[in-house]
């Protein structure tokens, strides 16, 4: 089990962003998490990143409360790509990527033999090797979080949590993140939870869907089952028809 | 498989490019302790030979050893508050420090204190005591639930600065005479004149020990400088780094500033330079400035006690005419955009 959360409610101010969240993720499964904006979903996320000492309820990580772990401990288990990255100075790719060893160092000067495996193994995951001289500051949005992803990889954990990562790409990045991490499920087992607004990109890749609705999960379960009319129109009020792919799987066209 | 380039850090990277600015500090310090109104040589001083000897030892060792120390301090709280800031054009003094060890020497000045009592100047401690002053009301006053947010800092720090400087002003205008008026003056110039060697061997090991424990957070200063929730996710424990990274660079700067009063422009253009040469990996920024620096304010004000010579230049002057053109120089050489 990656993670068990029991009762969690949590807000910035007295108003509670999430009242009662209860969700168990096992190792090696592809969650989405979707829901209207201001429900919560990042939260829940930096949460789970254990970036907010305080909140009510519990979260177990692999078995130990969240808060149990230091931060370096944490590091190496769970990797967290935001929506976007923000840099003011000339940080090459690969030393953004390098960054990702922080939680591993013996030294605190020299990098090691085995940082240097893990920031090529995480360049080749990620399709990035040509970036890895670049400056992070001037390239593309698709280039940079594919760099943000490859610092994660480098980081080797076991959780993935991802806060709408492909918001800023276009269509074939969009499509060409979701491969990426697609294939780090399968072939690496890695956990994977990434909260998006892109239902259908969700529905394609995830194996399992939780929506969440003021404050709560509404709905949790495979994308099929999660996706119909009814559930659409209680989370985000729309009414959409909900069709077959080809090859498989639903595709929702909202309509009003 | 083709090699990364340019690779993690290793040591013989580290010797590669630390070397030049290493190398930069030493023929500084060789060089500069010869040019003066008298001519003396290395060879005469080892064999003892007077006045060389004592032109060295008594009068111009003193100057360029605490020139060195000041340069560095200044350049390595420059990178320092560049990183925890996040904003390329933080300095030093950015936080208020200059504007509260100002008011503290302009108060000392005024009370008639320009005396010296074991051999520290009571103005250096007076300018120290409001330097002190200052970074405990900024910390108070951004600091909020034990975290340290960098906008609150930033703009309690410029506050600050703000109103030392209309009591500076108030003073000025109200309470000063022509003589006092122009000590004041001159010391907000910043210089470095009569240093004494106790005053030097009471701050240099504070100094070493500062920078050595911004060499040991430096790995770290990395993901901070790139973002709070990027070192967070990281395992770096920001509100500490943040923490420490505030008092050891605001006590670099506020002993240097006590001591030899605001000297501008060293905190901002060393670290930039080092960027565009080096990179801006803190590993090599952090000791690599305190080389560069302590080099660079050694020159300067080596100029600016003989450029115009029986009078002396504030030193702050020589810094910016000296180093304003390089740095544009190394703007414009360099191909695209820098932020």
């Amino acid at each position: 089990m990656s993670y068990r959360i029991e009762h969690l409610g949590f807000g910035y101010t007295d108003q509670p962003v999430i009242s009662d969240v209860s969700l168990g993720i096992g190792a090696g499964e592809f969650v989405t998490i979707v829901g209207p904006n201001g429900v919560g979903k990042s939260t829940l996320l930096k949460l789970m990143a254990g970036l907010m000492p305080r909140f009510d309820g519990s979260i177990h990580f692999q078995d130990q409360a969240i808060g149990d772990y230091s931060p370096p401990d944490l590091a190496k288990r769970i990797a967290f790509v935001p929506q976007e990255t923000h840099v003011v100075f000339p940080f090459t790719s690969e030393e953004m990527i390098r960054m990702g060893r922080l939680p591993y160092r013996s030294s605190f000067l020299f990098d090691s033999a085995d940082d240097d495996d893990c920031v090529r193994r995480a360049l080749d995951l990620t399709g990035t090797r040509d970036l890895a001289e670049k400056v992070f500051t001037q390239m593309s949005g698709g280039e940079k979080q594919r760099v943000v992803l490859a610092s994660a990889l480098a980081q080797t954990p076991d959780v993935l949590l991802l806060d709408e990562p492909t918001v800023y790409l276009d269509m074939k990045h969009q499509l060409h993140f979701y491969e990426i991490l697609t294939r780090l499920n399968r072939q690496e087992n890695m956990t994977i939870v990434a909260v998006t607004h892109d239902i259908n990109l969700a529905a394609r890749h995830s194996g399992r869907m939780v929506a969440l609705f003021e404050g709560g999960v509404v709905a949790d379960g495979p994308p099929d089952q999660v996706l119909t009319p009814e559930k659409l129109y209680e989370v985000f009020g729309i009414r959409a028809d909900i069709i077959d792919r080809p090859g498989g799987g639903k595709y929702v066209i909202p309509n009003a | 498989m083709p090699e990364l380039s340019p690779g993690g850090m290793t040591p013989a990277r580290f010797v590669r490019v630390l070397g030049p600015c290493v190398l930069f500090f030493v023929a500084v310090m060789v060089v500069a302790p010869l040019i003066g109104p008298t001519e003396i040589s290395w060879e005469r001083v080892w064999s003892g030979v007077e006045p060389d000897r004592e032109i060295l030892t008594v009068v111009r060792l003193p100057r360029i050893l605490f020139g060195a120390l000041a340069g560095g301090s200044l350049a390595v709280a420059g990178v320092l508050f560049q990183a925890i800031l996040r904003n390329a054009l933080a300095t030093p003094f950015t936080l208020g420090i200059s504007s509260g060890s100002s008011f503290g020497a302009v108060v000392a000045i005024w009370l008639g204190l320009d005396i010296i009592v074991l051999g520290v100047p009571v103005i250096s401690v007076t300018a120290f005591l409001g330097a002190l002053l200052t970074i405990s009301l900024v910390f108070l006053i951004a600091r909020s639930r034990n975290t340290l947010p960098t906008f609150t800092l930033l703009l309690a720090g410029v506050t600050l600065n703000f109103i030392f400087s209309a009591l500076i002003l108030f003073i000025h205008f109200t309470a000063a005479d022509f003589t006092e008026s122009f000590l004041m003056i001159r010391w907000m110039m910043g210089g470095i004149s009569s240093v004494s060697y106790s005053l030097i061997f009471k701050t240099a090991p504070l100094i070493v020990l500062s920078v050595g424990v911004l060499m040991w957070f430096a790995a770290e200063l990395n993901p901070l400088a790139a973002g709070e929730e990027w070192a967070n996710t990281r395992g770096v424990d920001v509100e500490r780094l943040k923490k420490t990274g505030y008092i050891v660079g605001s006590l670099l700067t506020g002993l240097i500033t006590a001591v030899a009063g605001p000297i501008g422009f060293v905190g901002l253009i060393v670290p930039h330079s080092l960027r565009i040469i080096a990179g801006p990996d803190h590993r090599i920024l952090i000791p690599g400035s305190f080389f560069v620096g302590a080099g660079f304010l050694v020159l300067c004000d080596t100029a600016a006690r003989t450029l115009f010579a029986p009078t002396e230049v504030p030193v702050g002057i020589i810094t910016a005419l000296l180093g304003g053109p390089f740095f544009i120089f190394l703007l414009k050489r360099r191909k695209g955009d820098l932020f």
